[in-house]
């Protein structure tokens, strides 16, 4: 406990020196799914923020091993 | 007044008539649907000349304001056997509603190809003479040198002419592409069995717009959704990134097509994503922001230029992406405009060509990934060979000629984007759309949901098919779905500055409802039984990986989607 958890962590962001980072990530214990971006300093509006492959509620504690993706919100064309 | 146009392609003539009443507060989809309804026999040969092909702008439709002016293609389609709606930008749906017309009727067919030239008022008939197997670029062209930049036009490629299932209707851009389809359904083929290749509307001058009920009215309401437009930061991903970021979205969720629909993620979709596709046409001198329609300001087209900065196709979007890429194994960005570029010559929709060659790939026609292998189909659609018309014909009939029963359509229709085993809610879409398997009647790819879960599915997708239909009704472009919840009063009030009626929230509900059952009781009629809003029973059977996911919403949910408001 207090050692925090690790997760592997993908982060897809255009329009940034580094669009894509990938790697294991050691965030503290009790980490939220919605507040991750946060902590990662993105400040992007309407992140998505995936765990396992699947929106969850933001207020979901990760866990150790967790494969975490935050990308950008998109709706689809046509 | 407000007018209409019915043209007997087998007499040659035409007449205007004034709106019926019935019709009066009828855009977009709810018109060509009603007319269709009205007036085209449910058992019919969609490519026979007892079908009727309408085209129909929005109810709001024929100024500048942002996105309003797509243009609905309607009549039954050949390739689901049902009733069809096929949306598209372009300027053909403002030209039409700047010249007075809410609806443009087919009927019949003629002895000889033709072009309709449209103005105000006016409506001729002429031989399409020596346009006739030219591609859509060509024809473009050649009717442009003629009338003028400023006309808009809706016209077919060979793959019209041939009467192929995967036809649609290429409509012109602002710069003169005819790039922007009525792709879905075969609504070009229903406009080549009618024998025209080309529909020209002319410009009617400067600055003019639909008789307005109220001016100042339109002008303060379309100013407020225009702001949400302007603010958005979903619009502003569509304008920096386009359609095409959805890919890594759907691709981490695990639902995204893979070699014709076998897994559900891959990691060589990296060089395929949004923002490798932003980042490349940035580099290289094309264009990320592009409006598809004078006036758009939600800008989500794009150009695709080759490494020499010279252009190769408009515009790249999520699905073609997927359908013609990652669902072909096929990764590479410069392949994918190739294609896109040969669709919008020979005026096919992406979604289908690429499904229906998916399924020709998993058969062992050619092979996946071989990019000379799609290119040398593309010859041959254009040629006419039986290879080619095989295509042409769709992915249901691909699947049946090579014996692949794993073909994701449902009526016929091949899926698009996103596998209906993890995006659930747009499998509801796909079983329950009148439509058939059509993202466009209800994405629910927006929804910040587990995705996975049936629960809750049928509601969501209801949702987003009846807001995708208000918009068609009103002649919005769907992405303009990101800021319906803060402008649909907006959208209401400017119906009322047009036409001096009000619009509740529930009126505008029930248009959206009514047109939908009008929908399911032709199909009814033409045989499409609740067994064919379905998806496919591989799809219940065979697990998606990586989730090990299978298509689980109750087959009785289904059912009752429209039983209630
Ligand atoms: S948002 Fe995109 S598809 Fe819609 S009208 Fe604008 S450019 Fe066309």
């Amino acid at each position: 406990m207090g050692h925090g958890l690790t997760i592997h962590l993908e982060v897809y962001l255009p329009f940034r020196e580094q669009r894509l980072w990938r790697g294991d990530e050691t965030v503290p214990d009790g980490m939220t799914a919605g507040a991750l971006p946060a902590l990662l300093g993105l400040t992007e509006p309407e992140l998505a923020v995936l765990v396992n492959g699947r929106y969850v509620p933001p207020e979901t504690p990760l866990r150790t091993g967790d494969d975490v993706a935050v990308l950008r919100q998109a709706e689809g064309g046509a | 007044m407000e007018e209409m146009v019915r043209i007997d392609l087998r007499a040659g003539t035409h007449r205007f008539e004034s709106l019926p009443e019935a019709y009066r507060f009828l855009g977009g989809r709810a018109l060509t649907s009603r007319i269709v309804s009205d007036e085209v026999d449910p058992t019919c040969d969609a490519l026979g000349p007892s079908n009727k092909l309408v085209l129909a702008p929005g109810l709001l439709s024929g100024t500048v304001v942002s996105s309003s002016s797509r243009i609905s293609a309607g009549a039954k389609s050949p390739l689901t056997g049902g009733i069809k709606e096929s949306n598209s930008g372009g300027n053909t749906g403002w030209r039409l509603a700047q010249n007075g017309l809410r609806a443009v009727v087919f009927e019949g067919r003629a002895e000889q190809w033709q072009i309709v030239i449209i103005g105000k008022g006016s409506l001729t008939l002429e031989p399409a003479g020596d346009l006739v197997g030219l591609d859509t670029t060509e024809t473009a062209a050649r009717l442009f040198e003629r009338f003028g930049k400023k006309a808009a036009l809706a016209i077919i490629g060979q793959a019209g002419e041939q009467l192929m299932n995967v036809a649609g209707i290429a409509n012109t851009d602002p710069e003169g592409r005819p790039t922007r389809l009525n792709a879905r359904g075969g609504m070009g083929a229903v406009m080549g069995s009618k024998r025209v290749k080309a529909v020209v509307v002319l410009d009617p001058g400067p600055n003019v717009t639909p008789i307005m009920f109220d001016l100042p009215a339109w002008r303060s309401e379309s100013k407020g959704y225009v702001k949400e437009i302007a603010t958005s930061p979903a619009i502003d991903r569509y304008r920096k990134i386009g359609t095409a970021g959805t890919l890594e979205l759907v691709n981490k969720l695990g639902g995204l097509p893979i070699r014709n629909f076998s897994r559900g993620q891959d990691a060589a979709t990296e060089s395929i994503t949004g923002m490798q596709m932003a980042e490349t046409i940035k580099a290289r001198g094309g264009q990320n922001s592009h409006s598809c329609m004078t006036g758009c300001a939600i800008q989500c087209s794009n150009v695709w230029v080759d490494e020499g900065g010279k252009e190769v196709a408009s515009s790249m979007e999520f699905e073609t992406n997927t359908l013609l890429g990652a669902n072909l194994e096929i990764f590479d960005f410069d392949a994918i405009a190739q294609f896109t570029r040969n669709c919008n010559a020979l005026g096919v929709d992406t979604i289908e060509t690429g499904g229906a060659i998916g399924v020709a790939m998993q058969a062992g026609l050619i092979k996946f990934g071989d990019v000379e292998g799609v290119l040398d189909i593309f010859r041959q659609m254009r040629e006419g060979t039986v290879l080619g018309k095989l295509i042409g014909a769709g992915a249901t009939t691909v699947g049946r000629v090579l014996g692949v029963r794993e073909v994701a359509s449902v009526k016929g229709q091949v899926m698009s984007a996103y596998d209906p085993r993890v995006i659930k809610g747009n499998g509801v879409t796909y079983a329950t759309s009148p439509m058939g398997a059509d993202h466009t009647a209800g994405n629910t790819i927006g929804a910040k949901l587990d995705h996975l879960d049936p629960k809750g599915k049928v509601e969501l997708s209801k949702e987003f098919q009846i807001t995708s239909t208000i918009l068609d009704i009103f002649g919005f472009c769907n992405f303009a779905r990101a800021v319906y919840g803060t402008s649909a009063a907006n959208m209401r009030a400017m119906f009322e500055a047009r036409f001096g009626e009000p619009m509740s929230e529930a009126d505008v509900r029930h248009m959206a409802l009514t047109t939908i059952r009008t929908e399911v009781a032709f199909n009814r009629k033409a045989g499409l039984g609740p067994a064919t809003d379905r998806i496919p029973e591989w799809m219940r059977e065979q697990a998606l990986a990586p989730h090990g996911a299978t298509f689980d919403v109750p087959d009785e949910e289904l059912d009752r989607i429209w039983d209630t408001d």
